[in-house]
């Protein structure tokens, strides 16, 4: 049976996404590594896993990638996991390249998928901000190295058998070259809708000025910023610079929920970078639907409110 | 025979689309059009970096590089927009007359100036009478003392009311038409020039373009630039050259007009359209790629010979026709490809067309341009 | 002070339409523009920066071939004061590692006191080669770098942490910071740059200049094939109960990232 490590440096759902990519590989063995974990995250993860190791929190008690290395690469180094997953995301950007080369593997980044052929590691992953996909094959090695990203595998439902819960040692002789000196609390910025990574989007069917309070309503449930089409602008209810478009701004979302927008040809050439495009229409015609991964053909006066609600909900 | 750039070369018109992308918004564009305002803060930075004037000396603020290196950069910036590359390109306009015919201490006086962004320039050439036939001025330079006086009536001047200096060519001799004419350098706020507007302009609408009256306008003997009732000549050899940087502005104004064009046409496909799919329409778009090789071989063979000190009055003036004759062509048919769109000024292209068609009016109309191609061909007939 | 920036240069592809070779593993390139990665503009920016403050010697390195010498001409003409091209036969097919080996080998002498790299690179967006040059020089490094201040031997850098967080550091130099966009505004190239550089001839390294046993350059990760993503007919519409559709719109954007 095979030995995956996970890294979870945090909490969130990066464990139970970690732990189905792992399974995927067919019978193995989970341990997650956690770095001062309390007891009741610690037990959370041992309903996922067979085994969870909690290290010593870094100085300061936030995520340290120069101490998760030191703590992780002698662990490794013992243990040989098979497999050693991260989340993609910027704390593994902090730690999974320095780990890969401390032990001395192999590393996939980014892996939409990951696989075993004859043993040995493959993956696919984006390239070119998603317009293309790369199958890579790691060459042979003892272990492997490699970081997922969020979402490419739905959460493991957490096993019946808990798993142990143990401690890890703290890096031995750890001389801190890094310290955490402090948080910084993110700056409240004016509208740039070209720098949201989440952006609301409304379009003509949205009807009426005060009906606008719905979208920005929304928004503000998805902590996202909201864009329109030209004729919103046009009809003065939203300022230019949230016009998205051939003749507005090109934007770079993550994700892109098109609310009462047709999808003009000159509304969706502001949208680059492959966005993942949710579309609410009443039209099962409309354009938008050609554009965008998922759709709902409804009424987004009744749509939107549960939306909002639904959201509401899951953030507690 | 070689065509490709040097790696100076490609760093150059590199620079110069990096710059244009970074600076050149096209709401910002759009605005300053609508409010017929100068580029103010676009062209300082770009004197800054080192963009306007590079083809003049390092003493005097330039780059030391040539027509054919400042014809990259007038190219690159008019295909992301003609507006304002018209506006940068035309900063300087004139100064080379200064450059090639100025004493040191005119040169040292006046190009930094202009290469370091504390003003613009200008040329007072044309006259309402006489449009590009420049053989008879009616404006007069008359020697007063330790000064000459400067009376006449100046038209179609770019920059004229905008420019910290002009350098106007004056009969000085009026017996002997052109062989009587002098260029000078006067001051923009000397006393007795008086500017108007020429009137609303179809294109080049951040640029100011002045009718320039100077009544009575004294200036200092050493404001007379090189020698005396040379200046047909000199204003001749200027235009050989600045010929080639209208036709460059051709290029670009007709490559951005194309570069949209296509994107649109591309765009369209993907939403079902497929309009990139008639045949009609590729060959409209191979006759347009065509049109605008051609126009950039010819600029770029121009430019090639003057920095190698052989300017061709024929080439500049093929050059110009040409690459202006395609740019309104371009233009105008990727307006075309827009349909309804392409008169809208949202989409940029009816813009394109607008400033591409100065570039077959200024500097010498395309009927003048094949005047002198024509002479040039037939040599003198008896 | 040694500043080591690393740099590469990649295609423009936000604009232009992907088509994959005949091989099967790479694209065909005739439509790309290439420039200077985003992120290590950003790096340059901040190595001429602090080469202008602290007066530090600044050298950009980047591994290809000669057509790539043009990102270094860049970071020459935006201020840094040397660079060198690391280019050799053996190297081609390098992946993220031997990249890293090979950079890594050239900042063998002298040692560098900083080494700044882009966080990602626009076209592979591994994020590998900062991370793995920190374990291979046995160096601190923080990624993601918003902000950099460096003193006589330390540097406080801010970065961006899971959670859309900042955190402050304290870096004992040397160290490998990678860079996020927004660190600082890089400056256009300018004329004079240009033609400052344009004499300059740019040393090339090849494996045997850099110590480097050509059997030790084998990649560790090899791109087989590439595909277009899967692209279906349009949107997946949902079914069900509105309430039902809705939940599982939640879910989807909650996958993507769009509970922010």
């Amino acid at each position: 049976m095979r030995e995956i490590l996970i890294v979870v440096p945090g909490p969130g759902d990066e464990a139970a996404e970690l732990t189905a990519a792992a399974r995927s590989l067919g019978e193995v063995r989970v341990t997650a590594a956690v770095f001062g974990a309390d007891e009741e995250a610690a037990a959370d993860l041992a309903g996922l896993c067979e085994r969870v190791v909690v290290f010593p929190a870094a100085p300061g008690g936030v995520f340290d990638g120069e101490w998760a290395a030191a703590a992780l690469t002698p662990w490794i180094a013992a243990e040989q996991p098979f497999l050693v997953l991260l989340a993609h995301g910027n704390d593994a950007l902090d730690l999974a390249p320095l780990l890969a080369a401390r032990t001395d593997r192999p590393m996939l980044s980014d892996c939409l998928e990951i696989g075993l052929r004859d043993g040995r590691l493959v993956g696919v992953r984006p390239l070119h901000g998603g317009k293309v996909r790369a199958r890579v094959a790691a060459v042979e090695a003892a272990g492997y190295l490699a970081t997922v990203r969020p979402g490419a595998y739905p959460a493991a439902a957490a096993a019946a058998a808990a798993g142990q819960v143990v401690e890890g040692p703290a890096p031995t002789g750890f001389s801190p070259r890094r310290e955490f000196v402090g948080a910084v609390a993110a700056e409240a910025g004016e509208v740039d809708i070209t720098q949201a990574e989440v952006l609301v989007a409304v379009g003509r069917g949205i009807e009426e000025e005060e009906n606008l309070d719905l979208i920005r309503s929304l928004a503000e449930a998805l902590g996202a910023e909201v864009a329109c089409t030209r004729p919103i602008v046009d009809k003065g209810w939203l300022e230019k610079s949230r016009q998205v478009g051939t003749s507005g701004r090109t934007v770079k979302p993550k994700v892109y929920l098109a609310i009462g927008v047709s999808g003009s040809f000159q509304h969706l050439g502001g949208l680059k970078g492959s966005p993942f495009l949710a579309a609410i229409n009443q039209d099962p015609a409309a354009p938008i639907f050609a554009a965008a991964d998922v759709g709902i053909v409804g009424d987004l006066f009744d749509l939107v409110p549960l939306l909002e609600e639904k959201i509401r909900e899951r953030r507690g | 025979m070689d065509f490709e750039l040097t790696k100076a070369q490609k760093d150059i018109k590199k620079a110069a689309a990096r710059f244009a992308k970074g600076e050149f918004d096209k709401e910002l564009a759009m605005r300053l059009e609508r409010e017929h305002a100068y580029p103010e803060e676009i062209w300082r930075k770009a004197c800054a970096e080192g963009f306007v004037g590079l083809h003049f000396p390092e003493e005097y603020g330039g780059s030391g590089y040539g027509l054919f290196e400042n014809a990259l950069v007038v190219e690159e910036f008019c295909r992301r927009d003609s507006g304002i590359g018209a506006a940068l390109l035309t900063a300087h306009f004139a100064s080379e007359l200064i450059l090639h015919n100025g004493t040191e201490e005119q040169k040292r006086r006046y190009l930094p100036k202009v290469t370091g962004g504390e003003c613009v320039s200008a040329g007072a050439f044309t006259e309402p009478m006489h449009g590009s036939d420049i053989t008879q001025m009616a404006t007069t330079a008359v020697r007063d003392g330790d000064e000459w006086v400067i009376n006449g009536v100046k038209t179609f001047i770019t920059n004229g009311g905008h420019c910290g200096f002009y350098v106007v060519l004056a009969q000085t001799d009026p017996e002997a038409r052109h062989r009587g004419q002098s260029t000078f350098i006067v001051d923009a706020d000397t006393p007795g020039i008086e500017v108007a507007s020429v009137g609303e302009k179809m294109g080049l609408k951040m640029i100011p373009t002045g009718e320039v009256t100077f009544k009575k306008v004294r200036v200092p003997a050493d404001a007379l630039l090189g020698e005396e009732n040379k200046g047909f000549y000199q204003v001749l050899r200027f235009f050989d050259e600045s010929r080639i940087e209208v036709a460059a502005q051709a290029v670009g104004t007709a490559q951005g007009a194309f570069d949209r064009a296509i994107e649109h046409i591309k765009g369209r496909e993907q939403f079902g359209l497929k309009i990139a799919k008639f045949q009609a329409i590729q060959h409209k778009l191979a006759e347009m790629a065509t049109q605008l090789e051609l126009a950039r071989l010819i600029v770029y063979k121009a430019a090639w010979l003057a920095d190698r000190k052989k300017p061709d009055t024929k080439l500049s003036a093929m050059a110009k026709y040409y690459a202006g004759r395609v740019a309104s062509e371009v233009a105008s048919e990727s307006i075309q490809l827009f349909g309804g769109y392409g008169y809208i000024t949202e989409f940029e292209v009816e813009r394109f067309y607008r400033d591409a068609r100065i570039t077959e009016i200024y500097e010498g109309t395309r009927e003048i341009q094949k005047n002198i191609i024509a002479g040039q061909v037939l040599g003198r007939l008896r | 002070m040694d500043i080591y920036v690393c740099v590469r240069r990649v295609p423009d592809t936000s604009e232009v339409e992907i088509e994959i070779d005949r091989s099967g593993r790479a694209l065909e390139e005739d439509d790309f523009s290439w420039d200077i990665n985003e992120w290590d503009a950003y790096a340059v920016e901040a190595a001429v920066q602090l080469k202008e403050r602290l007066g530090a010697r600044v050298t950009a390195l980047t591994v290809g071939d000669e057509d790539d010498e043009e990102v270094l001409r860049r970071a020459l003409a935006m201020g840094c004061d040397q660079a060198r091209l690391l280019s050799d036969d053996v190297f081609a097919g390098a992946d993220s590692w031997v990249t890293a080996r090979i950079l890594a080998a050239a900042m063998a002498e002298p040692r560098p006191d900083l080494v700044l790299c882009g966080a990602v690179s626009a076209d592979q967006g591994r994020g590998q080669v900062g991370g793995f040059l920190a374990g291979l020089l046995d160096l601190p490094l923080v990624a993601l770098a918003t902000d950099l201040q460096v003193e006589e031997g330390s540097a406080r850098v801010r970065h961006e942490v899971s959670g859309g967080v900042e955190h402050l550091v304290d870096l004992r130099l040397p160290a490998v910071v990678t860079v996020q966009t927004g660190l600082n505004e890089p400056r256009y190239v300018s004329i004079r740059g240009i033609r400052k550089v344009a004499g300059v001839e740019i040393p090339v390294l090849g494996a045997a200049d850099l110590g480097l046993d050509p059997a030790e350059l084998q990649p560790r990760v090899v791109t087989e094939e590439l595909f277009p993503p899967p692209q279906g007919g349009g949107a997946e519409i949902l079914t069900g109960s509105g309430e039902e559709q809705v939940e599982r719109l939640v879910e989807l954007l909650h996958e993507h990232g769009g509970l922010v």
